[in-house]
């Protein structure tokens, strides 16, 4: 009993730990994406949106985990690891052609200066996969896993 | 995958919320269970069985073998 107490006050720990430091990545990003992108403009609002977006979808995950923990419950079991990796798998793919569509097109859509234009497509390239696999990650917690060999 | 959870909860009087506690899983993966929506692995099959004290294979039916 005293172990399995143990296990959960240091798996608490680690949760506590990766919140609050996704938190802080997230407020140095904004203070980064904000504080850089002077005078703001349609594509930085877009961006601090794009920001919110994940900061809310961190804390919609944040407090289901939560509840669970309140009412007793596990947390995290196999069939949320499983969608994390699935999510993560697809991202990843997902990723793969968005990057290839930014550098490929975006560079020569957004009218701004050079510096600027390289910036944003970095900002939406990275904000853009952490985007998809929240999504992907929300979709298939919602959606379930049907079958293993399903891609 | 088809289950009989549903059904054993109701005849055990267990909520999904009592099952969840007793297999050491979420709630949600019990929802997900009893719609047929994940196939468990076989460790949680076993714990499953065991909290309605049967055989795997009376509680998850395979649609096709």
């Amino acid at each position: 009993m005293l172990e399995i107490n143990n296990t959960k006050m240091k798996r608490r720990k680690i949760d506590s730990f990766w919140f609050l430091a996704s938190a802080v990545v997230l407020t140095l990003l904004a203070y980064w994406l904000y504080s850089t992108l002077q005078p703001l403009h349609l594509w930085a609002y877009v961006l601090l949106g794009a920001l919110a977006v994940i900061a809310g979808f961190q804390l919609y995950f944040g407090i289901e985990a939560f509840k669970n923990e309140k009412l007793g419950l596990e947390p995290h079991d196999e069939l949320s690891k499983r969608i994390k990796e699935r999510a993560a798998a697809k991202a990843f793919k997902f990723s793969i052609l968005m990057w290839l569509f930014a550098l490929i097109f975006f560079i020569d859509l957004v009218p701004i200066e050079s510096f600027r234009v390289v910036k944003m497509v970095v900002a939406f390239g990275m904000l853009g996969m952490v985007l998809i696999y929240l999504i992907t990650w929300f979709y298939l917690s919602k959606a379930g896993i049907h079958n293993e060999n399903e891609n | 995958m088809k289950t009989r959870i549903k059904e054993l909860r109701a005849r055990d009087n267990l909520t999904q919320v009592d099952l969840a506690r007793k297999v050491g899983v979420r709630r949600e993966t019990i929802v997900f269970l009893e719609k047929g929506k994940y196939n468990p692995s076989l460790k949680m099959a076993y714990d499953i069985s065991r909290v309605f004290k049967m055989k795997i294979e009376d509680v998850f039916i395979l649609d096709q073998v």
